[in-house]
């Protein structure tokens, strides 16, 4: 008894310390996503795109030094670029390597291990690896649609008519109850009144609309992803509390499973990528550095609560891609690194 | 799951561009994989960073800290440590650093070696098989035994000159126009705040001192401070500054408008307090800030007498009135009277404060008491607020300075004796029925116990410094009065300190020696005895006996330490104080 009730505050201690830490994190990529919402206009983002497909791909992986946000935020991102015809290079490429190659993370990640910075570089390195890898494999297809779902490509239209679509159609963000305004082009009714504007307004509102409605969406959306971040936390603290770390040890003595215990912590425990430096410094000193390298990148990338949000995207043959070729990467990455530096 | 989906048939569903090279870069990675793990671990786990790596440490630094590459064996590294000369001390470990915390400070001039060899990795070592360990070597120094003294004699009267006890080398920092009065170094011995009075101009009497640093040529490489902020990144890339020539002057205050009279650095030389007098309006009168990159301001505060800055250089103890102030330093000084953070009342003077700040020696000089009129107590007095009463003399607490290294105080005191009854010769012709004699004492804060370590000469002013290792005291005194002419030039004193705990190591025939002997030492070996060929020997002789004691180790000492043999220096000065 004396037992559960210790397991239980320790819960609450790491749910609690975990959500102080990521809230700050969180608050500071809510605020720029609704300024690049309200303030950036994406059409030009786009035709900026190198059209080579290597050099889009790292544009892609690049993207996120604009858009700053953990990976909880940066699947819609995705979504709009994909519907808006950017070429698939680029949304992979930032799909995967927004969450981590982004101011926030790389300042968290140099706090974490101001010691070890080799560590900060090479989580940004391999990353980008991964990223144009899988995002080049990725522009093998030309028309993704047979691998997004099925809602999505109603949305997109034909490919043809999608790429010399109507600049001002909008891209579809959020579940939620929609209006059919023309063909490819839908109105949802119960978005905040900043993201309708967005969509539907031809001239961009006044500045002081403007601002209004950027705190209208930086609150809408640090409920949404807070809420999204409270279950993050709490999964984490539960995994921790339930699964004690001797176990993950256990799996983890050796140079090579020792990553694929990172690897699977990293996915089960689906913590933010703006503050899993920090989770994964309380493993720095039971794991190589290969092993904390394989949790910092493999994590942001994907895990257990973004493949929800990755199904909203893609049908399951193109996540098993996503997920089985970033886990091999990144363990060839980090085994070669464990195996023959140190 | 990708291993399922890799074996699936190709069907027709499976026929997009996007499958084909999946799959393609799956089978070929799962390949490329197996060929790795096969191929077997050939990384050799190695030490990262040595905290003290060529770096000169002091005795402050108590602790390095050694990272490894990997996680480690934790016994296997603690097994294989080993450093020449040996560092007795505490291994702790935060996952792959090791920190190595002395138990014992470190004795000055030495270098060190730590050697580590045979190490395991924690993953060598579950496995059982020969760990790959790059063997380890790095090497520290302790700071130089060196001193500063104000020269008497010759080319160097007047000026400030450090010695190097090690190398046995004389250095003359200031030039001879500037006539030292006072000197105070800086931290990391670098350089030298000093008071000075230019000889040269029509003005240069006493009291127009202007206060100046001067470098000692000391090019000081601390550790890193691990529990500080790192510097910025460009700094640790760019290359260190040039060592600086000693003697590079520069003024600090002047005497414009005001006279100066005491400064005192603070423990960290960022802040000088500097007692000045205006030289118009004599009621002008009280400390003053002096900080780098500051212009010089008056602490607004009641005017004072002597004053100390605290261990933390953040707050001043004045002497005010009857008692003494503790005065804040902080920032916003300027902004109008203040009043002290707090006053002693029955405290006429602060003598010293131990390095930590916990406590100070202060003088009580027992103006309120009819039965202890005309002495003096020495008192401890804590930071948690006790006051302990360690000596009353009869004659005047003259000095106190604490062990840096141990808790004991070292007094200088002197008793009023009738010469009469001295077994010696009556220095004075005693037309006074009564002479003071000054004492070197030693007490032991635990216990409280009391050790006289040498009876002086009846000259004075007698000034006493303790090694920052707590290994030896510089004794300065006043040269003897020949009667005819002039006195004697004043004398510098080397006294190494053997402690009672690393005594029980050194042979037993030793201590009643070396307790007898020094009693005597100074006072009844007149100068004159003293062949130019003796002078020159003393320097090693006591430097081995402290330097070769290994039980360090064991539990510190509550009994106050004795001195070895005292040795004389073959030159002559004042103020004689060791550098940190």
């Amino acid at each position: 008894m004396a037992g559960s009730m210790t397991q239980l505050n320790n819960g609450i201690t790491l749910f609690f310390s975990l959500l102080v830490e990521a809230m700050p994190f969180l608050l500071i990529g809510v605020l720029f996503s609704s300024v690049l919402l309200l303030f950036v206009d994406e059409q030009k983002l786009l035709a900026i795109m190198p059209k080579n497909v290597v050099l889009a791909a790292l544009a892609g992986s690049l993207i996120g030094f604009m858009f700053p946000v953990c990976e909880c935020g940066n699947i819609p991102v995705a979504r709009r670029l994909l519907m808006k015809g950017a070429p698939s290079a680029v949304a992979i490429g930032f799909l995967l390597a927004a969450p981590t190659v982004n101011p926030v993370v790389f300042w968290a990640t140099w706090i974490a291990f101001r010691d070890q910075p080799e560590i900060v570089f090479l989580r940004v390195g391999f990353t980008l690896i991964v990223a144009v890898t899988i995002a080049l494999i990725f522009s093998a297809q030309d028309d993704m649609r047979p691998f997004l779902q099925d809602n999505l490509t109603r949305m997109m239209g034909e490919p043809e008519s999608s790429a010399a679509a109507d600049p001002e159609v909008s891209p579809l963000l959020k579940s939620g109850t929609f209006l059919m305004q023309s063909p490819g082009q839908l109105l949802q009714l119960d978005a905040p009144p900043a993201q309708v504007l967005a969509q539907v307004a031809v001239a961009p509102p006044p500045l002081g609309t403007r601002l209004q409605m950027m705190v209208d969406n930086m609150v809408l959306e640090l409920r949404e992803l807070g809420a999204v971040l409270v279950i993050g936390s709490a999964i984490a603290a539960l995994v921790q509390v339930a699964v004690p770390r001797e176990i993950i040890l256990g799996l983890g003595q050796g140079p090579v499973t020792s990553i694929l215990a990172m690897m699977a912590l990293a996915w089960v425990v689906s913590i933010c990528s703006t503050v899993d430096a920090f989770f994964a410094l309380s493993f720095a000193s039971t794991f190589t550095s290969g092993a904390l390298l394989a949790f910092l990148v493999f994590g942001p990338m994907i895990d257990l609560k973004n493949i929800s949000l990755l199904l909203t995207v893609f049908k399951g043959r193109a996540i098993v891609y996503l997920f089985a070729l970033a886990a091999q990467l990144i363990f060839l990455l980090t085994l070669i690194m464990n195996l023959y530096t140190s | 799951m990708a291993r399922r989906r890799s074996r699936r048939p190709q069907s027709s569903r499976l026929a997009q561009p996007l499958d084909r090279v999946a799959l393609m870069v799956m089978a070929g990675l799962s390949l490329a994989l197996g060929l790795l793990i096969l191929s077997g671990d050939h990384a050799t786990a190695r030490v990262r960073d040595f905290s003290w790596q060529d770096r000169q440490v002091g005795a402050e630094d108590r602790a390095f800290l050694i990272t490894f590459s990997r996680p480690m064996d934790v016994a296997s590294v603690e097994q294989n440590l080993t450093a020449d000369p040996p560092l007795p001390g505490k291994v702790s470990w935060a996952g792959r650093r090791m920190a190595y915390t002395l138990t014992a400070p470190l004795p000055y001039g030495e270098s060190f070696t730590v050697s580590l060899e045979g190490a395991r990795d924690r993953y060598g070592a579950n496995a059982d098989r020969p760990g790959h360990f790059e063997p380890f070597e790095a090497t520290f120094q302790t700071r130089q035994r060196a001193f500063l003294y104000i020269g008497t004699t010759g080319d160097e009267a007047n000026r400030l000159v450090l010695a190097d006890v090690a190398r046995q080398e004389r250095t003359i920092l200031t030039p001879k126009t500037l006539s030292v009065l006072a000197f105070e170094p800086y931290p990391l011995g670098d350089k030298v705040l000093f008071s000075a009075s230019d000889t040269s101009q029509q003005d240069g009497s006493l009291l127009n001192q202007q206060i100046y640093t001067v470098t000692t040529g000391i090019t000081p490489r601390p550790p890193v401070d691990f529990t500080r902020d790192r510097p910025p990144f460009w700094q640790q890339v760019l290359p260190p500054r040039p060592p600086v020539p000693s003697g590079e002057l520069s003024l600090i205050l002047d005497n414009q408008n005001y006279q100066n009279l005491k400064f005192d650095l603070s423990p960290d030389g960022q802040t000088i307090v500097v007692q000045r007098v205006n030289q118009q309006d004599p009621a002008d009168f009280g400390p003053w800030l002096v900080r780098p990159g500051e212009s010089p301001r008056p602490i607004e505060t009641e005017p004072g007498g002597d004053f100390l800055i605290a261990p933390d250089s953040q707050s001043l103890l004045l002497l005010q009135g009857q008692g003494t102030a503790i005065i804040d330093l902080g920032d916003d000084v300027s902004r109008g009277p203040r009043q002290p953070l707090d006053f002693l009342p029955n405290y006429g003077r602060v003598l010293d404060m131990a390095a930590d700040g916990s406590a100070a020696a202060m003088v009580n000089f027992n103006q309120d008491d009819p039965e202890k009129r005309f002495t003096e107590s020495l008192f401890l007095v804590t930071n948690q607020g006790r006051e302990e009463e360690l000596l009353q003399v009869n004659g005047a607490i003259l000095e106190a300075a604490f062990d840096p290294t141990q808790p004991v105080l070292y007094v200088l005191a002197s008793e009023l004796i009738d010469p009469a009854d001295s077994l010696e010769e009556p220095i004075l012709q005693a037309t006074d029925a009564y002479v003071e004699q000054p004492l070197l004492l030693a007490i032991a804060l635990t216990s409280g116990e009391v050790s006289p370590l040498l009876r002086l000469p009846q000259q004075q002013p007698i000034h006493l410094s303790v090694a920052p290792d707590g290994r030896a005291l510089l004794l300065d005194l006043a040269g003897a009065d020949t009667g005819a002419g002039a006195p004697e030039a004043p004398k510098i004193w080397y006294l190494p300190v053997v402690h009672q705990a690393t005594q029980a190591a050194s042979p037993a025939a030793e201590s009643p020696a070396a307790k007898s002997q020094p009693a005597e030492s100074p006072a009844a070996e007149s100068p004159e005895t003293k062949g130019p060929g003796a002078k020159t020997s003393p320097l090693e002789s006591a430097d081995a006996s402290p330097a070769s004691d290994p039980a360090a180790t064991s539990e510190p000492a509550v009994t106050p330490p004795t001195l070895a043999a005292p040795e004389e220096f073959p030159f002559s000065g004042i103020q004689a104080t060791w550098l940190p």
